[in-house]
Parts: C-alpha cells; sequence; structure tokens
C-alpha cells in the first residue's frame, strides 16, 4: 500500500497524522486520505482569495472530523478481509467512540470524572505503547474468515432479527440498568427516542415507495 | 457467521448512477454533482462499501513530478456494478409498481 506523506506545512498533514493514530492501513487509505487529498485540493483551486481559502478549510476540516465521529459507527464495513487472515489492528476503529462515550460519562457525572480522566490517560499510553511496539514487530493474527473478532463492545454482538434477539436485547438492557441505577432516565430516553425514530423511518419509507423499504439490519455492526 | 446480502441503499445506488452516467469521477466531483445529497464527511464511506462489494473500483490519480498534497482517488463501476444497478432498478420498479396497483 501506498503511504504518500505530504511536505510539513502542507494542509492536512496534522490531520493526516491524527488519522493514522485512529484507523487502520485500509481505512486511511480507502477513505482518509481521499478525504484530506479533496482538503488540499480544494484549498489549492481557491488560490488567492481569502474566502474561498477559508470556505475551504472550513468544508475539508468538518468533513474530516465528520469522519472521525462516524468511525465507530461505520467500522464494520470498513475491515478488510484476506482469505484466512487479518491483519492485527491496533488503532481500534472503535477508539473514537469509546472516547465521547468516556467524555460523556466523565463531564456528566462528577463522581466518574477521576475514574475517567484515568482510563483515558492510561489507555493512551497503553495503546501509543501497544501500537510502537507492533509497528517493530509487524505480525499476522490468523482469524477464521468471515467472523467478526471477539471485543468488549456491544455492537460487535451479532443479535438475530427475532424474537430471541429481541429477548437477548431486553435482559442486556436490564442489566445495564440494574448496575447503573443513574443512568435509568437515559436508557429511558433512548428506547422512547428509538421508538419515535423507527417510527418515522417506517413513515417516510412508506411514503415514498420508490426509494425502497428500509433494510432489516438487525445485526448491531 | 455474517451474511453478505446484495443490497443496494439510496446513497450508493447514486454514487452508482452517476458513476455510470457521467463516467470515473473523484469523491469531491460526485458530491458536487450530486446537488447535496452526498457529502463531503460521508462519501468516501459509502464509496468503501461500494469498493467492498465490487460495485465500484479505484485507483490513486498519478501526480505530477514535485506536485505537492496526497494523490486524489478516482472512481469508476464495476461491471457487477453495472449489473447491480440495473438489476436493483428494475427490482425497486417492480415493487414500487405492486404497491400502486
Amino acid at each position: 500500500m501506498t503511504r504518500s506523506t505530504p511536505t510539513r506545512g502542507t494542509p492536512g498533514t496534522w490531520l493526516l497524522k491524527v488519522a493514522r493514530l485512529v484507523f487502520n492501513d485500509a481505512v486511511s487509505a480507502s477513505i482518509v486520505v481521499p478525504t484530506i487529498a479533496d482538503l488540499q485540493a480544494d484549498i489549492k483551486a481557491a488560490g488567492e482569495d481569502r474566502a474561498q481559502l477559508l470556505r475551504a478549510r472550513i468544508r475539508g476540516y468538518a468533513a474530516f472530523w465528520k469522519l472521525i465521529l462516524l468511525a465507530p459507527f461505520a467500522a464494520h464495513a470498513w475491515t478488510v478481509r484476506e482469505e484466512g487472515t487479518m491483519t492485527l489492528n491496533t488503532r481500534s476503529n472503535g477508539f473514537p467512540g469509546w472516547l465521547v462515550l468516556a467524555g460523556i460519562l466523565g463531564f456528566t457525572s462528577p463522581a466518574l470524572t477521576p475514574w475517567t480522566v484515568t482510563v483515558l490517560v492510561g489507555g493512551l499510553v497503553f495503546a501509543v505503547a501497544i501500537h510502537l511496539w507492533y509497528s517493530r514487530h509487524p505480525i499476522l493474527l490468523a482469524t477464521r474468515n468471515g467472523e467478526g473478532r471477539p471485543e468488549i463492545n456491544f455492537s460487535r454482538v451479532p443479535v438475530g432479527g427475532n424474537i430471541g434477539g429481541l429477548i437477548f436485547m431486553a435482559g442486556s438492557m436490564a442489566i445495564l440498568v440494574s448496575g447503573l441505577p443513574m443512568w435509568r432516565w437515559f436508557f429511558g430516553a433512548a428506547v422512547v427516542g428509538g421508538f419515535l425514530t423507527a417510527g418515522l423511518v417506517y413513515a417516510w419509507h412508506t411514503a415514498r415507495p420508490s426509494h425502497g423499504l428500509p433494510e432489516n439490519y438487525i445485526h448491531l455492526r | 457467521m455474517s451474511e453478505i446480502r446484495p443490497t443496494l441503499p439510496a446513497k450508493e445506488r447514486l454514487i452508482l448512477d452517476l458513476l455510470v452516467g457521467s463516467g470515473p469521477m473523484y469523491g469531491l466531483q460526485l458530491v458536487e454533482q450530486s446537488q447535496g445529497a452526498l457529502k463531503r464527511g460521508t462519501v468516501y464511506v459509502t464509496l468503501g462499501r461500494l469498493e467492498a462489494k465490487g460495485f465500484v473500483e479505484s485507483e490513486q490519480e498519478a501526480l505530477p513530478p514535485g506536485a505537492i498534497g496526497l494523490p486524489r482517488r478516482i472512481y469508476r463501476p464495476t461491471s457487477l456494478g453495472e449489473r447491480m444497478l440495473r438489476a436493483w432498478t428494475v427490482l425497486v420498479n417492480e415493487f414500487a409498481w405492486n404497491a400502486v396497483k
């Protein structure tokens, strides 16, 4: 894979460094690098016009940070699988999502702030150390083709689109709510919001049959 | 075991439509031609999915010697993508017609 490194001072150089910390090589090459390349092309096309230049920068940087926020939700589609092997990726695609979740917990629950900060700093140091080690000792980790990697992450748990899946999800939520009573309001609001959103999406698709019905992806990945 | 279904959501269909209709394009050109339907922050995610499904292929542009910056990627539909677009259009029209009837 080609790894282009722009010259120091070129717009997007810093973004590329951030992206390489967060995304694996496949995602960087196919999604992040083209986004930054667009930013650079846009800035180049703006020339000396200050207003155009500012507009190009705002649009380019907004696109990049939107990508960072979307990463945990779209990560499954970016995983590159080869026959019988998968490159070990220490730059977890779930990183931004966990960072956001940790930020919400840390800032909304003062009691959890020291814990959140400790975990974030410790995790960051550990992640950098692991990343450096694996950069020097690249390995291939054998996994069975077509199966997800085990992770401590609800989004990686496949759930069937049937009554069994519903029971699993309801049970999981019940366990979480009983373990985190202070977050009951949040889970309640999430359930209500989820139903409302589902109803709106269903109504929208029903009113526009040419767009097709929503896809029944119950797999939470 | 995850199951890959041959689906074509609206945005993927739009991208294939544009690529089949107007020829190979950069991501930014797709965003401009879509008249607001595609966004810069997400177009490459969708293109990545299309590429993973085998519906589009891409290659890096060749930068002239001495050029500064990253090379962009140019996307074109594969023959599978063109077939999928035709089949999906027929399928959607058929279902829409049945719904009206």
